[in-house]
């Protein structure tokens, strides 16, 4: 996200520098690769970073549980899979590229970079998340009790992103607003008492969480916080309900 | 007025190598460019943005130690010289790095490039100048509270941390509860916030202890950390304004 930042930053200040009179922008093709592949030089070197990657993801299943070989190879083809997609698209994107290459000014050369962002996004993210062919064939390559080891070990690191999403929303209340050692752990209790069944990932489990705190009677809170800091507590729950709307599209939430 | 565009002048002249530059350059690219702003915004000496965090520690003072209208009073008066005290926070723009003990790096509402965690120092000063003010009974509550506070926020960055490597090398449990106990005890500097950045961007991985994560390692788990830790990136933490600071105790102004 950063180097993203950094390269729209360099944009915008190239745009600046470029005189009126002067049109003509000098973008090569190496240059636009680099906007792809940011810190790995070039396509060929991602490339064998991107296959690494695939042993690297298989590793990580194994720490769970063993595979056996003929799974393995399913999952490498699955992997080079998602790695030829990828790499189609970059081929689409160097030719819209080449269509517009010599001709590069301050009119257009937005239009250039905006074709490199989904795919740079993309490889900083990594090719084998949960919508990739990957993912998918994982699925359907283990066997019953390796997919019951996988659900457990995934709802193990559900159980403990939700407990730290707590504790970090209550870490963070505590320099927004003083919170005594009996405050703290009052409301460590209440938040783990009444969000057992909270699940989700990523920034949507601290939404969720402070979501389903902001639902809880405000009684609760009153019996752990003063006067002075009810107030103040009162507007830090107003921020997850604005959220409920995101909630709802990401289906965390229903709709009620 | 001048000076904005003044620094959009010098950002100028710095962009045909940022855009060519490679990961290394651009860094160095990044830094001057955050000189050139951070020169403009350090006129004002006096770091504001820190009242909102003294005015904070006064408030969990008040609740801790209980004071009387006397001692609260003149606790403000002292609290007005803790901001002069650390003008110094506002480090050298380029020149603040990260610690030996790998912590956060921390930016003011305007970019100011902060040395060490401004939480943290607000803390340290406060407790120097309230100590003649309170009794030795309340002195070792606050004491004993904000020890307790600054445990919990380690904790809580500690187990983010887990959370993290984790997510990439899959742990045991044996493994996470050693990993626990090494960071608590050996990473001084951690900070949660900082680390959030990262349950935030989990295709990044911050510096960490590397000292204290390896030995408990499995060969395979190693060279699950050697690839992930090429990726990793440095994220800052933000210090909000004095909007996002919920309670409306303004004891300093």
């Amino acid at each position: 996200m950063m180097k993203n930042t950094l390269c729209c930053l360099s944009f915008t200040v190239l745009l600046m520098t470029v005189p009126v009179q002067a049109q003509q922008v000098n973008i090569g093709i190496e240059q636009f690769e680099r906007w792809i592949f940011q810190n790995v030089s070039n396509a060929e070197q991602a490339r064998m970073t991107l296959a690494s990657a695939i042993e690297l993801e298989i590793a990580r299943i194994e720490q769970v549980t063993p595979l056996l070989e003929p799974q393995k190879e399913r999952l490498r083809l699955a992997g080079q899979g998602d790695i030829k997609r990828f790499y189609d698209r970059v081929e689409r994107a160097r030719q819209e590229f080449r269509e517009l290459e010599g001709n590069v000014d301050q009119n257009n050369i937005g239009k250039i970079h905006a074709i490199t962002v989904p795919l740079s996004q993309d490889i900083q993210k990594g090719l084998f998340g949960s919508k990739s062919l990957f993912k998918k064939v994982v699925l359907t390559t283990v066997n019953e009790q390796q997919a019951v080891t996988m659900r457990a070990e995934e709802k193990r690191q559900q159980r403990v992103r939700m407990e730290n999403a707590i504790k970090v929303f209550i870490a963070q209340t505590g320099r927004q607003m003083p919170l005594t050692a009996i405050q703290r752990e009052s409301l460590l209790k209440l938040a783990m008492d009444d969000l057992d069944h909270v699940e989700a990932k990523g920034i949507y489990a601290t939404y969720l969480m402070t979501y389903r705190l902001s639902e809880l009677p405000r009684e609760k809170f009153q019996a752990i916080f003063d006067e002075a800091q009810m107030k103040a507590f009162d507007k830090t729950l107003r921020q997850p309900r604005a959220m409920k709307a995101a909630l709802v599209q990401q289906g965390l939430l229903d709709d009620e | 007025m001048w000076l904005r565009w003044f620094t959009v002048f010098l950002i100028g002249l710095l962009a045909p190598s940022f855009l060519y530059a490679q990961e290394k350059t651009a860094r160095n690219v990044r830094n001057a460019v955050f000189l050139a702003l951070e020169d403009v915004q350090q006129k004002n000496d006096v770091p504001e943005f820190l009242k909102p965090l003294i005015n904070l520690e006064l408030s969990f003072i008040k609740r801790v130690c209980d004071p009387s209208d006397d001692q609260m009073t003149a606790m403000v008066k002292e609290a007005e010289n803790v901001i002069g005290v650390m003008s110094d926070i506002v480090g050298v723009p380029g020149q603040v790095r990260m610690g030996g003990d790998v912590g956060a790096l921390f930016r003011g509402p305007n970019q100011e490039q902060l040395v060490g965690n401004p939480f943290h120092r607000v803390r340290t000063e406060m407790a120097i100048f309230v100590k003649p003010i309170l009794t030795a009974e309340q002195y070792d509550r606050y004491f004993e509270e904000s020890k307790q506070r600054d445990e919990f926020e380690r904790e809580v960055a500690v187990g983010i941390a887990v959370e993290l490597l984790d997510s990439k090398l899959v742990l045991t449990s044996e493994q996470r509860t050693q990993l626990t106990d090494k960071l608590m005890q050996g990473w001084k500097q951690v900070d949660f916030q900082w680390l959030q950045s990262y349950q935030n961007n989990p295709q990044y991985l911050p510096t960490m202890p590397s000292d204290l994560i390896e030995p408990i390692l499995t060969s395979t788990q190693k060279k699950l950390w050697n690839a992930v830790n090429r990726t990793r990136v440095t994220l800052h933490v933000y210090m909000g304004n004095a909007n996002s600071f919920g309670l409306e105790e303004e004891w300093i102004k």
